[in-house]
Parts: structure tokens; C-alpha cells; sequence
């Protein structure tokens, strides 16, 4: 397997960066950690003439609070969040999934900026970020913008990224008191794509009534999906196993998942439910244990 | 589409022009004649090309070589130091902790990374640590042992020169 | 021959173990004592090959870099059925870089019926069609594309059971056979086709009147279990580096038979053997896949021979799975007829399997040989498709078959309301079984096993077993020689391969026992066809085979050295004995050399003595094979999310004998490979075929689900030491026995878990949820 030949490009700023995307147009494809982009290429389903690799953008790999937000830049590994003692200690759902993705030795490589525009609803990220109500920022030909998690996602392999676009960070709400996240998938075996995978992050306050909650799903939907239905059901409520239930049932009666060889569509509709109930009650657990 | 590129290998650099589309377990096997570093699946998935980049683990099937131009690289040829053998090659001898031995060498570099980062793991973090690598003999129980074998060897107070 | 009698430990060490005295050969060994009084034999000694592997210093086929030496190619067709009309190599001939080109033209081949045209019929997607040499890959793969092919293409057929279908389209038109090869596979001769169904073949044949059994049955069951197709997926894809020289031919190969490779190369090109050498030194895992020369072999081959250059030519993964081999499927009805108090009666096996467009997919003798059971009749069918061959894997038709059969005799004792395991205490004639279960049964704490479906929660708990038969293959062409060197050294030599069970460690541990050295002692050069010929390495036949040879090797050499010693010594040969690095006299302990010194003073710079297999003591069973067989015993503890179907194996207690173990370490070793293959044929593995396109869908490692380290249970072993009395080291193979009974312990530990039986491989968690009526 060996890709078709093609220009590398390193450069050493994000203004260099983008002037060569410019320069090049459709014939080129950024690159960060390149384990979604290398094995296209080799198979040749991605056949970019250009290849500029951003991975060495000095002061895009970072975790941190500032100014009510959690921050983590475009270029921070799976690994960076894995080993991230602020994340194990309030963000334990980046903690969750970043485990859960590929493999170690991937995961030393692989960006949470690469994961989010590659825009496959098969990544993990993108149920999480939706979960965490996150905010993308880029920086392109036009300069800097950003965009709500919610309306990042657009299509198959299609962001609200522009080709030329590169996305520098990830902001999240700081989690206060009250807040628990969990994410889980159910996969064939370790390393997979997701089955089905839930990702939940909640807010309760002191009387157990819920005040905030996001559910991200993962690749049972053509779109990383939010379950709108089930936040809406559980928000201002004590949270309890029926409530739960019927949010979960919500959650599998609105993705779409389609059959493939991890299962049929009623298989993957089934373990949504399942997972939804669980990954409530355990950001539950976490967010009581936070209060 | 060439480029010129300097790798250090195993503390030796090598200057090369080579094509962008090289992927790094070719550089290594083909152009320096390091094939101790295997390729096994060629889509990342079995680890058996894995190579250490600036000391962390890395697929060199899903690396081009380009992209390693000024890192440090490891190879399982330059785990042995001054000829004494690192303490997971000893537990790979000792407790039998190959069969066929193809995937070895990735085995023993993905544990290297592994155990830089965590020095005492448990035995689900050994089996998590190396979930990436396939070994189709061994059912890994001895490949479990073998890492902490050198867990516990590493773990030891060093004896000094002196000594 | 000449003859003389030996008494020899016979039996089960801590159960029955006694003396036997058998006839013997003259010039054979003494007889070993039980592993206990041995010094080298017996003990986990380290591999001889670890530093190799551990340092990136071992050299694989992949790893061959010869001088000049190009890249070989396949150009493969696109298509499962088709006539080639014609095919333009000239582009790529031109093409820089390129070499040579091959196009594959009618040789006849085993089942291939020999069509009117010029090239053989393509008859599966993937099937070898040309192949280029070329200078580097990225050559070699641009001039693949530059051949042009025009094919017409046909109706075609994939799946087991369309291709039954009378209107389904035909693989062969007139009946095939296939000759069996090195690593088993091929059918029964002369059986008849019926559109692509071709058998049945009965296995030794009908035993009793089936009829009168059922008759007299007090219970009986009719089931049928299904059992997937599977790759072998070793971690090194096969492959070869053929060296064409005017005058020999030298092949690297990743093969379990060098000795195979040799012959089948050398059939081929119409060579004598003695003009081709196989050199296989280390190689990255077979499992019953690598026997054969190979299409790629033999291309490589042509390929060496017109450009006048080496040619290494490696699949690639995806070509791996698509032509390296797998394991036939399974449809497989039982008919089962049981007194109350479990007596079997009556059993009437029937089964049809595909390997592709190869035969070979029957389910062995496993119900034929495991039980007593006075009537038994079995029609096996092969089911030719349109998909890539199938070849032998670990037990070829037996994991299958134990899938079906000891799914059939759990499901007995749930009907009976019996424990499984005493069941087969009134079933099972083997002793050795017998044993395995009761050592078994404790280490694994079956007491504690509950009715099925005892559990209340989400995740259910569950046990079981199974039972695996495999007969001990003895290849009596096995040859090694031992060589002494006046500088102390000591060499072992034979073509049999390593293929990672630690064949060159017991040969050394066996020479080194018999010489009174250590196992680190001895230099184990094996793996070449330059040396005498040895086993192949499948069947679990290797280590009974080549470790007799080995030292009787070592044996008559000892015998020369002794000769040679005594006159110095003022002793008797008769009396030297070799022991902890000496030579000594048992008459008078003061009469002793070292070994190395003894060596120092020989009279020639080496001396060589050679040995082969003799036939098993007092004959085999049948042809080559051994009396008693190599059973084995696993138990199996599972849980089962019943929300989400998934399965998680928690641990597997595998009690196996192999006559007398050599290497306990080893034996455990390749025990857990087998279990972990095992669970993956349980749980996971599964080649999906698209019946639209004839292609296979998840030709990677990346869609092709193997498990790994974290999917991997705890594993205990026992190992049984048995002593069979039937050859100067008693010892037999274990690679087979190891994958029989652990995918069917697990089915059986699910069925306990939850109490839905699932009766199809591979059981993934949308079939629980399935079985449990919610997805």
C-alpha cells in the first residue's frame, strides 16, 4: 500500500500554513497527526498533490482554564489529554474517551483538532464536544472565527471548516460544581469504531434537579448527533431511572444508525438505550461526587 | 517530490533525499537496512512496525518518512545499550514472552513508551498499553509477564560503576 | 532389523503410571526415566532463539535483501468467475523499472479442470493472473496496472448455501480431487459431484445400524450449528525470495515445510530435488497455512528464472486475507440418540462446508472418535464457491466439528439434567481425559458452576466446558544429524523449521540430555533443505517426529565419541556413560574426561552421526499414526451483558497433555496462542463475503476483528505428563489439540450464563441480544 506521489509541505507558521493551502486549493490537504489521512492515502481514496503538515504550528498543543473556558489547543495529542492530571480531575469524559480511542502508540500522534474536522460521526470526539456544548475556533485566509459545536458538523467528512481552515482550539464551559461527564463506547474490541458510543455531560445542583445536560452520540447517526429529544426530557428534573429510561428510549428512537458488521440497526438502536442510561447515571454519579 | 531529510537513528544521522511519499517502516527496512522493525498489517492496527519518535511510540506504517525529518528515532536495534541488553528484552527471554517473535520488536518498543509513562502498571494497564500490537502466538500471557518482568527490573536501585 | 527389548515408563504420573516393556529396534536409546530424573528434558528452559528475536537481529523472509535482487507482483482478477480472452503485457514490459513479466498459462493444477483456453479459468476475485518483477514497489505495483486483461465474466456463487441450490452456477463441471498436501487438506479420492456439492465422504465409514439405535434411544436431539469462515492472518504474510542460478535454485521462504516447498518447487519446474534449496531460518507464523510452495512461489520462480535475478515477492494484508488461506465454514446437523442414564446409542453427523474452490471443508473425525457410541454414521460434504481456497488450520475440520459435537453433548446434559463433566466420564473411554477433567475441574472451581441462566443482574456469569481429540501423526521421514567439533562444539542439523514453538530450544534440550550438556550448549541449525530432511510443522506433528530423531543422533554419536574415549579412559565403552558435562565410567567414577575435552582429542576435526524416526515402539495404530491420541480438556468462565450482548471472557482453564512434555514453558505458551485463536473464533473472527461482488469485505486487520491483549482472558494451564512408551522420547506436539474445545467452552459458558443457546459462530453481541429478544 503506497500512496500516490505528492509535495510535502512542513511549515513553520499558521500565516505560511494557510498561504500554501491558498496557494494550492483542492490539491491540498492539511495534516496534523495523520492517522485518518495517511491510511486514505494509502488505500488512494485521498489523493492530495499537496500534503502540508501542521503538525509542527509552534503553540497549538496545550490544555488549560482561562477566562471561564477550558481550552485545548488544535494540535494537542489523544496522549496530551490521556496524561492531562486537569482533565483526570475535572473533565474526567476527555479522560474517558481518550482511552478509548485507537491505540496507544495512535494516540501519541493523533490531534483532538485532526479527530474533530476530520468530521467522521465514526470519531469519538465529536459526540464528547457536542456533550460539552464545546466551541471550535480557526484561523483561515479570512482570519480568525468561530463556530458553535452545533453547527460544526455538516455532513460526511464535511465540517464548517474551510479548506483552508485550520483548527487552532477547543473551548469548553469550565466545568463547575454539580457537573459530571462520562463517555463509553460499545465496541468489537479495544480500539474500534464505536458500535454505538454515548457521551454525557451534566450539571445538577444541590436538590439533585438537573440544570444543564448534553448527550453527544457516536456513529449511529451520518452526523455526529446531539439528542436533543433526551436533553430537553431531563433538563430542570430530579433525574430519575424512569425519567432516564425514557430520555435513553429518545436517544435510539432519534439516531439513525445504519447495519454494517458491527451489527444491525436495531442492535445499535438497542445498545444506544443501554449506553445512554448508563453514561447518565455514571456523569450522574460523577457530578454528586463533584457537588 | 523529493526532499531531503536528516533522521537520527539509534544515535546515528543519516541524510537522505527521499520521496514524500515514503512511508517511514520503509525508510528504516529498505533504506538502512533495519528490519528488525516489521510490517505486519500495513494499517496500523497490529503494531508491528512500531518505532520510537523522540522516545514515543510510534506506527512507522502510517508515518511517512518526511514527517520524521530532525527527529529522534529508535529502532528495536538500538534498544540494547553498550552492549547491555534493555531490562524488556531480558523479560522477553526470560519469561518466554515470544513464539514466532515477528511481533517482538514492536512489542518491546510500544512497552518502552509504555513504562516511561508508568513505571509500576497493573496488569489491565500492561494489556491496555499494548492493545495496539497483535500477537497471534502467544495468547500474551507471557508477553504480560515479560513487561513485568521489566517493570520490576527497572524499578531496581541501579548498581554505580563503582559498584 | 535387529532387535532388543527396553522397559519404559508407561503411564500417567500421579494416576497410573507404571512400566512397560516393549520390543524396540537395537540401535534405539535407552529408555528416558520420567522428566523428574531428566537434567535438560522436561524443564522450562529458555528459547534458544529469544536473543535473535528480542534484538531485531532475527531475519524473516520479508527481511531477505540479495544483490540485484528485484520486487515481485501479482496481478490478481477482479472478477470470482471468469474466462480470460486475452491479456497484453507490453505496457508493462516497456514500462522502466520493469524487469520481467509473467502470465500465468495453463499448469494444470490440483481441481483445476483443465479448460480449452490458454490461461487456467478465473474461479474466485483475487485469483493470480500475472505477475511483474520491477525494480523497487511503487514499480512493480504502476506496471500491475499496465496489463491488460479482457475477461468475460459469469455468474457466480459465494455463500454456502446458494451455491447447494441445483440452479446455482457450477465451479467445476466434472468431479474434482485434490491431492492432499504437506499440512493436510485435500479429500477423500474419486468421491462424486452433484453441482457443487461433492461427498459425501462417511470418514472410516458407517459403525453399527443407526436405525436399531435410535430405536432404542430413550432421548433424542436433532440440532444444527454453524460455524464461520476465518483467515489465518499470521503476522507475517506469505511469501518468498526465489534465487534462480543456471545450476540451483535457492528459496527463502516463510514455510512450515522446507521440505515441502522443495518438492512441489521442484515438481514444477521439472527440477530434481537436489538442484533446489529451501531455507526457512525464521518465520512469522503459519497455523497450518504455510505448507505449500504457493502460487506466489512458484510465480516468483518464473520470475527468478527470466530475469536471471532473485525476486522477493511478499503479499501484502489485504492479499493475505483474500489468498492466504482460511478456514472452511460449517453447516453441520446432528441427530442424536441417548439413554437417560447418558450411553450414547446412536449419532448421524451431516455436513457441508466450503473452503472456495478448494475441498477440504469437512469436519473431521471428532464425532466419529471422541465417544462411545456403537452407531454412528457421517456424510461430510465439501460445497465448491466461487472464494479463495481454504487451507489446514491448527485441528483442519476438528473445530468445526467440537463446535457441533460438544455443543450436541452440553446440550445432552441439560437435557438429562447431568453434569457435563460426569456425562463424559461415562461417554469418553480416554483415560487421559478422564484425568484432564478431574485435575481440571479443581484448578477451575467447577463445583461452584450454577444452573444456566442462575444469575438476576444485567451481567450473568457463566461456566463451561469441552473436550478436543486429535491422533498423534508421527512423519517418519525425519532426519537429524548431530555434529561434535574438536573445539567443543556440538551442532544439531535438519531441514524441520521453527515456526515459533520452540523446535530448535527441544531439539537442543534433547541432544543436550543425551549428551550430558546443557540445552545453551548445542547450536540448532535447522530450517535449510541443505540439511537431512525433516517433518513439516503441522499437525502438532514436528516435535514427535523430529526429537526421536534428534537423539538418536545424539545417541550414535555418543556411541562413536565413547569408542573413542574408552582407550584413553582404560575404561569400557560399555560403561561410559556422558553426564553434567563429563564422560564417565559407571564402573569407576575416577575414570571420567569432560565432554569438551573429550572432544578436544578426538582424532577428526568433527564427527557426525545422523538419526531418523523410527517407527513408533511395537508399531502404530494405523499408517503413520500412533496409537492413544492427544486429548485435551478446557473449561471456560464468561460474562454476558444482557443489555448490550457483549461478552467478556474472564478466564479459560486448558488441561492438555502431550505425551512427555519437553518444555513446559513452550507447551504453556503455545497452549495460550491456541486459546486466544480460540476466543477469537468464538467471539470474533468472521471473513464476510459480499454475495453481490464475490469480494471479501474486511480484508484488513482494520475491519478483520482479531482479539488482542486487553480481549484475552486469564489463562491457566496443566499440562498432563503421559508417557506412552512409543518412542525414545515419548513426546508429541501440542498445536492442534490447543484450538479444539475453547470456542465451543465458551458457547457452552454462554449458554450456562444466559440459557439461550447460541448455535452459530461467531457469537457477537448483536447475536446475544438477538437470542435474548432485544435487538
Amino acid at each position: 500500500m503506497i500512496p500516490e506521489s505528492f509535495n510535502y509541505h512542513c511549515p513553520a507558521t499558521i500565516e505560511e500554513a494557510i498561504a500554501l493551502a491558498s496557494d494550492h486549493g483542492d490539491e491540498a490537504k492539511y495534516m496534523s497527526g495523520g492517522h485518518s489521512l495517511i491510511p486514505m492515502m494509502k488505500l488512494r481514496f485521498a489523493t492530495p498533490a499537496h500534503v502540508i503538515d501542521i503538525s509542527r504550528l509552534e503553540g497549538l498543543s496545550y490544555i488549560k482554564e482561562e477566562d471561564g473556558l477550558l481550552k485545548i489547543g488544535g494540535l494537542t495529542t489523544e496522549a496530551d489529554l490521556e496524561y492531562s492530571e486537569l482533565l483526570a480531575k475535572k473533565y474526567p469524559i476527555l479522560i474517558d474517551v481518550a482511552k478509548l480511542i485507537a491505540d496507544p502508540s495512535v494516540r501519541n500522534k493523533a490531534t483532538l483538532g485532526g479527530n474533530l474536522a476530520h468530521g467522521d460521526s465514526a470519531n469519538d470526539q465529536p459526540a464528547v464536544m457536542l456533550a460539552l456544548r464545546a466551541t471550535i475556533v480557526a484561523t483561515g485566509p479570512e482570519g480568525t472565527g468561530q463556530a458553535s459545536i452545533d453547527d460544526f458538523f455538516h455532513g460526511f467528512y464535511m465540517t464548517a471548516l474551510g479548506p483552508q481552515d485550520i483548527l487552532t482550539e477547543i473551548q469548553i464551559p469550565v466545568a463547575g460544581k454539580g457537573t459530571g461527564s462520562a463517555y463509553h463506547k460499545i465496541e468489537r474490541k479495544a480500539g474500534d469504531y464505536a458500535a454505538s458510543g454515548v457521551a454525557v455531560n451534566l450539571q445538577i445542583d444541590g436538590s439533585g434537579t438537573c440544570k444543564e445536560i448534553g448527550i453527544g452520540l457516536t456513529n449511529v447517526n451520518p452526523v455526529p448527533l446531539r439528542a436533543q429529544r433526551s436533553e430537553d426530557h431531563l433538563k430542570g428534573k430530579k433525574l430519575t431511572g424512569d425519567l432516564i429510561l425514557e430520555a435513553a428510549k429518545m436517544a435510539a428512537e432519534d439516531c439513525s444508525p445504519s447495519a454494517d458488521l458491527r451489527g444491525s440497526e436495531a442492535y445499535k438502536r438497542s445498545i444506544t438505550r443501554e449506553l445512554t442510561v448508563r453514561m447518565i447515571n455514571k456523569a450522574l454519579e460523577r457530578a454528586k461526587a463533584n457537588l | 517530490m523529493k526532499k531531503q531529510i536528516t533522521i537520527t537513528i539509534n544515535g546515528e544521522a543519516f541524510t537522505r533525499e527521499v520521496e514524500s511519499r515514503l512511508l517511514l517502516v520503509h525508510f528504516i527496512r529498505d533504506e538502512l537496512g533495519l528490519t528488525g522493525t516489521h510490517i505486519g498489517c500495513d494499517t496500523s492496527n497490529c503494531g508491528a512496525c512500531t518505532i520510537l519518535i523522540d522516545g514515543m511510540s510510534v506506527k512507522s506504517c502510517t508515518t511517512f518518512a518526511v514527517q520524521a525529518d530532525g527527529c529522534e528515532i529508535t529502532t528495536i536495534e538500538g534498544v540494547a545499550q553498550n552492549g547491555q541488553f534493555h531490562a524488556l528484552q531480558e523479560g522477553f527471554k526470560e519469561e518466554h514472552g515470544l513464539q514466532c517473535g515477528f511481533c517482538t520488536p514492536g512489542m518491546i518498543m510500544r512497552s518502552i513508551d509504555m513504562l516511561n509513562k508508568n513505571t509500576n502498571p497493573t496488569e489491565e494497564e500492561i494489556r491496555w498499553g499494548i492493545s495496539g500490537n497483535l500477537c497471534r502466538c502467544t495468547g500474551y500471557v507471557n508477553i504480560v509477564k515479560a513487561i513485568q518482568y521489566a517493570a520490576k527490573k527497572m524499578a531496581e536501585p541501579q548498581e554505580t560503576a563503582e559498584a | 532389523m535387529e532387535e532388543k527389548k527396553l522397559k519404559l515408563p508407561y503411564g500417567i504420573p500421579g494416576h497410573n503410571l507404571t512400566e512397560i516393556e516393549r520390543v524396540v529396534p537395537a540401535d534405539e536409546p535407552p529408555a528416558w526415566p520420567i522428566n523428574d530424573k531428566l537434567k535438560v528434558v522436561g524443564k522450562s528452559v529458555r528459547r534458544t532463539d529469544a536473543l535473535a528475536k528480542v534484538t531485531g537481529a532475527a531475519k524473516y523472509t520479508a527481511d531477505i535483501q540479495l544483490s540485484g535482487m528485484l520486487i515481485g507482483k501479482f496481478l490478481r482478477a477482479p472478477h470470482p468467475n471468469a474466462t480470460i480472452r486475452s491479456i497484453d503485457t507490453s505496457a508493462a514490459e516497456r514500462h522502466p523499472g520493469v524487469y520481467g513479466v509473467h502470465v500465468i498459462t495453463h499448469h494444470k493444477h490440483d481441481g483445476d479442470e483443465s479448460g480449452p483456453g490458454e490461461f487456467p479459468e478465473i474461479k474466485y476475485a483475487g485469483q493470480p493472473v500475472a505477475g511483474v518483477a520491477a525494480v523497487d514497489m511503487p514499480t512493480a505495483i504502476e506496471a500491475v496496472k499496465l496489463i491488460k486483461v479482457i475477461y468475460d465474466t459469469k455468474p457466480f456463487v459465494v455463500d454456502l448455501e446458494e451455491a447447494q441450490k441445483p440452479e446455482s452456477p457450477l465451479v467445476y463441471d466434472a468431479p474434482v480431487d485434490q491431492q492432499e498436501t504437506d499440512g493436510g487438506g485435500g479429500s477423500e479420492s474419486g468421491l462424486g459431484l452433484n453441482g457443487n456439492v461433492r461427498g459425501p465422504s462417511r470418514g472410516g465409514g458407517p459403525r453399527g445400524d443407526l436405525e436399531k439405535g435410535f430405536a432404542g434411544a430413550d432421548i433424542i436431539l436433532e440440532n444444527t450449528y454453524r460455524t464461520q469462515v476465518h483467515t489465518h492472518s499470521s503476522l507475517e504474510t506469505h511469501g518468498c525470495v526465489v534465487d534462480w542460478k543456471p545450476d540451483n535454485i535457492t528459496i527463502y521462504a516463510s514455510t512450515q515445510s522446507t521440505k515441502g516447498v522443495r518438492n512441489e518447487f521442484a515438481n514444477h519446474f521439472n527440477l530434481n530435488k537436489s538442484q533446489v534449496r529451501v531455507i526457512c531460518e525464521f518465520m512469522g507464523g503459519g497455523f497450518g497455512s504455510k505448507h505449500s510452495a504457493g502460487d506466489f512461489g512458484l510465480m516468483a520462480g518464473h520470475l527468478s528464472k527470466k530475469t536471471g535475478r532473485p525476486v522477493k515477492l511478499m503479499l501484502d494484508r489485504q492479499e493475505e486475507h483474500i489468498s492466504g488461506g482460511n478456514r472452511p465454514n460449517s453447516i453441520q446437523y446432528y441427530k442424536l440418540g441417548a439413554k437417560k442414564n447418558g450411553e450414547l446409542v446412536a449419532m448421524y453427523q451431516r455436513s457441508h462446508g466450503t473452503g472456495g474452490v478448494s475441498l477440504g471443508a469437512g469436519v473431521g473425525h471428532i464425532a466419529e472418535a471422541m465417544y462411545t457410541c456403537p452407531n454412528f454414521t457421517t456424510e461430510q460434504y465439501d460445497v465448491l464457491t466461487h472464494a479463495s481456497p481454504g487451507a489446514a488450520w491448527r485441528a483442519p475440520g476438528n473445530v468445526q466439528g467440537a463446535f457441533g459435537l460438544e455443543s450436541l453433548i452440553d446440550e445432552l446434559a441439560e437435557k438429562l439434567g447431568m453434569d457435563p463433566l460426569k456425562l463424559r466420564d461415562k461417554i469418553d473411554p480416554s483415560e487421559i481425559r478422564k484425568v484432564e477433567r478431574k485435575r481440571g475441574a479443581e484448578k477451575f472451581n467447577w463445583a461452584r458452576r450454577k444452573k444456566a441462566n442462575s444469575d438476576t443482574g444485567t451481567v450473568k456469569k457463566g461456566l463451561g466446558m469441552a473436550q478436543g481429540h486429535w491422533p498423534r501423526i508421527v512423519h517418519i521421514d525425519s532426519t537429524a544429524e548431530v555434529r561434535a567439533y574438536r573445539d567443543g562444539g556440538v551442532e544439531v542439523r535438519s531441514s524441520v523449521q521453527d515456526i515459533g514453538t520452540g523446535t530448535k530450544t527441544i531439539m537442543a534440550q534433547v541432544v543436550a540430555e543425551e549428551l550430558g550438556l546443557q540445552a545453551e550448549d548445542i547450536t540448532v541449525s535447522i530450517g535449510d533443505t541443505a540439511f537431512p530432511d525433516g517433518p513439516s510443522s503441522g499437525g502438532s506433528i514436528a516435535t514427535g517426529s523430529i526429537t526421536p530423531a534428534a537423539r538418536s543422533a545424539a545417541y550414535q554419536l555418543k556411541l562413536k565419541l565413547f569408542d573413542q574415549v574408552a582407550k584413553n579412559l582404560g575404561a569400557d565403552a560399555s560403561d561410559l556413560v556422558a553426564e553434567n558435562g563429563q564422560i564417565v565410567s559407571k564402573k569407576d567414577a575416577a575414570k571420567k574426561v569432560p565432554f569438551k575435552e573429550a572432544l578436544r582429542k578426538m582424532r577428526y576435526e568433527q564427527i557426525s552421526a545422523s538419526g531418523s524416526r523410527a517407527d513408533d515402539y511395537e508399531g502404530f495404530a494405523y499408517g503413520t499414526i500412533a496409537h492413544g491420541e492427544l486429548g485435551s480438556v478446557q473449561f471456560a468462565e464468561v460474562s454476558v451483558d444482557t443489555e448490550t450482548g457483549f461478552i467478556q471472557v474472564d478466564k479459560i482453564v486448558a488441561a492438555h497433555s502431550c505425551g512427555r512434555p519437553l518444555n513446559p514453558k513452550q507447551i504453556e505458551s503455545q497452549i495460550n496462542g491456541g486459546v486466544i485463536q480460540g476466543i477469537a473464533y468464538a467471539l470474533y473472527e468472521d471473513r464476510i463475503m459480499d454475495k453481490a461482488t464475490g469480494q471479501q469485505v474486511n480484508k484488513n486487520l482494520h475491519q478483520y476483528k482479531l482479539p488482542m491483549s486487553f480481549e484475552t482472558p486469564e489463562i491457566e494451564n496443566i499440562i498432563v505428563e503421559e508417557y506412552p512408551a512409543r518412542s525414545n522420547t515419548d513426546a508429541y506436539g501440542i498445536g492442534e489439540p490447543a484450538n479444539i474445545s475453547t470456542a465451543v467452552a465458551v458457547a457452552n459458558a454462554v449458554y450456562n450464563a444466559i440459557g439461550v443457546r447460541i448455535k452459530e459462530l461467531p457469537i457477537t453481541p448483536a447475536k446475544v441480544l438477538a437470542a435474548l429478544n432485544k435487538a
